[in-house]
């Protein structure tokens, strides 16, 4: 080195050492999360956008509402949609008539950009919702929220909602990640005639008002958030910056976290969230999925399966207690060996079959299988380390009554399509609604219609007759008897096999607190705390 | 030679239009729906139908191809759903990253097999060719991403001495102002010597697990090609000549050897720029490759048409390349184009 460099050395060295003074302060203030995979856009209207987008939009956005909590033993929060909370509204009224909710803004409140946020922003973004093809409207629709027309502003801080037709699900839906209020007068100065709602601008740009803004996007490697100091939507933590971070692999994310060098992260198999929880590398706070079920699927218009003692036959030799410690490590809620007593009017419930090979030869022989018959079930090639031994004990289990099954492993993309055209014979599923009204779950899965997520064509005249009765039935009491005789009805037909509730781990790393479960079942970024 | 390369290029051509369409086809003909995936949690099929159209996927197939020609023409590779943004972007973007990758662990890779075979051909059944042997063995039977899991824990996990396995930066530097997009080479021209430093420590891991796969197939030729040249004629009269050893090996044998492996540099390069995906998934790198294989798994078609594409014409440079350097090397050599 001669006199020169050495200058120039020692000339740079002092910004560095400075920087590194204000960046350990800022790791202080600093989340750093691990994600397999990141938002493919920042609005989650977008078509094609991930579910990723989802919990980037509950930090990047406001609602009109939140949801109340409960708290779970291990010290975490879940969310609790019975208990509307206040976000961008500060409060609401229904109408007497209860056909119409009026919101008032909070006084204030600003976007990112700096604009104010007013109750035409409100308007234009909930028209937006339900007028966006695909995931937004199908979502408003679930709320009864069809069309413009139902949205009304009264003056610049109140806006009024007006239901179409009764429906209990309106209000809560307003506090998913669909309905997000939208900068407005921002992204309407990017729109085209060709894109009104500006759809090319929001996909790169978050235009939102919510706890954080986006600071920097980069698809396949990190997304950074910042804290939005106008923020008055709920409660402020001491975390002022957000990394989410792509990590493919989970055996390189397991490894950060047992290092103590991420914060949080969701997302590895069930062996290794065992491993750890007993390794004690890292607090790993569990929530038994809400409204959510991994189970076996038999397509019912396709043979044997179409036979409904064959599909019997296969629930009663399911080796359910080999998949629960073997494959899943325990990490669910067994939802197989019910009884009356253990079947109520909640979502899941555990079914009443168990392993009996016997039961199931018997009933194999009535269906004129004697000997068995072969099919091929199918699996994910994305979940392989779950669903491939699932695949295995499976093929084990029911070689035992002479079922013959091949496995056969198919790219995700690939299955999503072939279980939308219902082309799968044999199948493992995972599936969870947003709400836990039964009649919504049995709706999307069990009803006539023979909708997307009725993976297996189950149509029933009777169950759809139910379905549609307890979905405008008011009366408690008749509608918790209408949804067990819709289980048992789901059970004696059995076209999904129930297996477990899985949980949802959360590795959390000492010191950081406020997870917060959430029904989109990813992060809820917000909340989180540093000590 | 200017006209050997134009030749080359030209000759090239009809090859790149069948990879165009091959590709395009190939990707039809998976089984699957790629608007019903990215319709995500929508509950109609009037939504996963919506999503089609906006995917540009209801056309008919030739006036899809049609589409993606004439956008082709001006450069547009297209857009990715799973990522949401331009092929061509993300390419630019993800290249560099491989490209660097490959390049420093062919550097690593190469710099200890080509000494390595040496060693191992002057050596023949000696010690050292034993353990030539054992390290090209292990080196082809280990997954490169086996060895980068290991190199994790131990390195990483157990050690401490290496950075966090998550991509090309660590969390607190700043990319250096892009020149090339090689961190490495931007990094010098800007004179940050400390992202840098980062850089290279990010580095280490992933190009140590992929030049142990570039190791074994170039040691093997190396010793192979040395083994032949040390036995034939030349050689012989050299040696009988009297020159000393040092000279017989490195000024008569070595040059003759050193043809196949240049091939065989070529051929290691461009397998290793597709094979990088899993050491590219376990050290996070945001490389080209894990991003069409997420593609493919998710049926996005214009990144992987984007990526066949690149890397064909990536070949036929590299072959390019590789035969230039051949013509150099050895003046016999006449390459017709």
């Amino acid at each position: 080195m001669n006199r020169r460099t050495l200058l120039l050395a020692s000339g740079a060295l002092v910004p560095i050492a400075s920087m590194g003074q204000a960046l350990a302060q800022s790791r202080a203030q600093t989340l750093l999360i691990l994600q397999e995979a990141g938002p493919n856009a920042l609005d989650l209207h977008a078509p094609g956008a991930n579910r990723p987008t989802q919990p980037l939009a509950m930090a990047a956005f406001d609602r009109l509402i939140g949801y109340g909590n409960r708290r779970a033993p291990e010290g975490h929060d879940i969310f609790d949609y019975s208990n509307l909370q206040p976000e961008l509204a500060e409060s609401w009224e229904v109408a007497s008539d209860g056909a119409s909710v009026v919101f008032t803004l909070r006084e204030g409140a600003t976007f990112h950009s700096g604009n104010p946020v007013t109750a035409e922003d409100v308007k234009w973004s909930l028209d937006r919702a339900v007028t966006l093809p695909g995931f937004p409207r199908s979502q408003m629709n679930a709320g009864s929220l069809l069309e413009p027309a139902q949205f009304e502003v009264l003056d610049p801080r109140r806006i009024r909602v007006r239901w179409v037709r009764p429906d209990k699900l309106l209000m809560p839906n307003l506090g998913t990640a669909i309905p997000c209020i939208y900068d407005s007068r921002l992204v309407r100065e990017r729109a085209t005639a060709a894109d009104p709602w500006g759809v090319e601008f929001t996909r790169a740009n978050a235009a939102g008002g919510g706890a954080f803004r986006v600071a920097t996007w980069q698809p396949g490697q990190q997304t950074v958030l910042e804290r939005h100091p106008g923020w008055r939507g709920g409660p402020v933590t001491n975390v002022n910056r957000i990394i989410i971070r792509e990590v493919p692999a989970a055996a390189t994310r397991r490894a950060l976290i047992e290092r103590g060098d991420a914060d949080v992260l969701l997302d590895l198999p069930p062996k290794d969230f065992s491993e750890l929880i007993q390794a004690r590398r890292a607090t790993v706070q569990p929530t038994p999925m809400q409204y959510t079920w991994r189970f076996l699927g038999m397509n019912t218009k396709m043979r044997p399966f179409d036979d409904k003692r064959v599909r019997q036959a296969v629930a009663w030799a399911v080796p359910y207690d080999e998949i629960f410690q073997a494959a899943l490590f325990r990490r669910g809620r067994p939802l197989w060996g019910g009884t009356a007593e253990t079947m109520d009017a909640t979502w899941p419930t555990p079914s009443p079959y168990r392993t009996d090979p016997d039961r199931a030869r018997a009933l194999l022989t009535e269906a004129g299988f004697p000997q068995g018959f072969e099919t091929t079930f199918h699996l994910d090639i994305a979940q392989a380390t779950l669903h491939e031994p699932i695949g295995l004990l499976l093929q084990e289990g029911l070689s035992r009554v002479g079922i013959k099954v091949n496995l056969e492993r198919v790219p995700a993309g690939q299955l999503r399509g072939r279980l939308a055209q219902k082309s799968l014979p044999f199948f493992v599923e995972d599936f969870g609604a947003w709400f836990a009204d039964p009649d919504y779950f049995f709706f999307l899965a069990y009803h006539g219609q023979n909708g997307v997520w009725n993976s297996t064509s189950y149509q029933d005249a009777d169950m759809t007759a139910m379905i549609d009765q307890a979905r405008t039935e008011r009366d408690g009491t008749i509608y918790a008897s209408l949804i067990r005789r819709m289980f048992s009805k789901a059970f004696e037909d059995i076209p999904f096999v129930p297996i477990v509730q899985p949980f949802q781990d959360v590795a959390v790393r000492q010191g950081v607190t406020g997870h917060r479960y959430i029904f989109h079942r990813q992060l809820e970024y917000r909340f989180f705390n540093k000590t | 030679m200017m006209l050997l390369a134009l030749k080359r290029v030209a000759a090239a051509l009809p090859v790149l239009a069948g990879v165009i369409v091959v590709t395009f086809i190939l990707t039809r003909m998976l089984p699957g729906d790629p608007a019903a995936y990215f319709a995500g949690q929508s509950d109609s099929f009037a939504a996963i139908e919506e999503t089609r159209r906006a995917m540009g996927l209801d056309a008919p197939l030739p006036v899809q191809f049609w589409r993606y020609i004439a956008a082709l023409a001006q450069g547009d590779l297209g857009r990715s759903f799973s990522t949401g943004r331009d092929v061509t972007t993300e390419i630019l973007e993800r290249l560099p990253a491989s490209l660097e990758l490959v390049f420093v662990a062919m550097l690593l890779g190469a710099g200890l097999a080509i000494p390595l075979g040496v060693w191992a051909a002057v050596r023949q059944g000696g010690m050292v060719d034993q353990v030539v042997r054992v390290i090209t063995t292990a080196g082809v039977s280990l997954p490169a991403f086996f060895t980068g899991l290991m190199l994790i824990f131990l390195f990483y996990w157990a050690l401490e001495w290496a950075p966090s396995p998550i991509g090309r930066l660590d969390l607190f530097s700043m990319p250096p102002p892009r020149v090339t997009g090689f961190f490495l080479v931007d990094a010098a021209v800007a004179w940050e010597w400390e992202a840098w430093r980062a850089a290279a420590m990010q580095m280490m891991l992933p190009a140590i697990s992929l030049g142990l796969v570039t190791l074994a197939p170039i040691a093997r030729m190396t010793r192979g090609a040395m083994l032949a040249a040390l036995g034939s004629d030349f050689v012989r009269t050299a040696r009988a000549a009297g020159l000393s050893p040092q000279r017989v090996l490195w000024r008569y044998a070595f040059p003759n050897a050193i043809l196949p492996v240049l091939t065989t540099l070529g051929m290691v390069f461009s397998y290793s720029l597709g094979g990088a995906v899993l050491v590219e998934k376990v050290f996070a790198w945001p490389g080209v490759g894990s991003f069409a294989l997420d593609a493919l798994m998710q049926l996005d078609y214009a990144p992987v048409q984007g990526f066949v594409l690149v890397l064909g014409v990536l070949y036929v440079v590299l072959n390019l390349v590789v035969d230039l350097a051949l013509l150099l090397v050895d003046p016999r050599i006449r390459l017709e184009g």
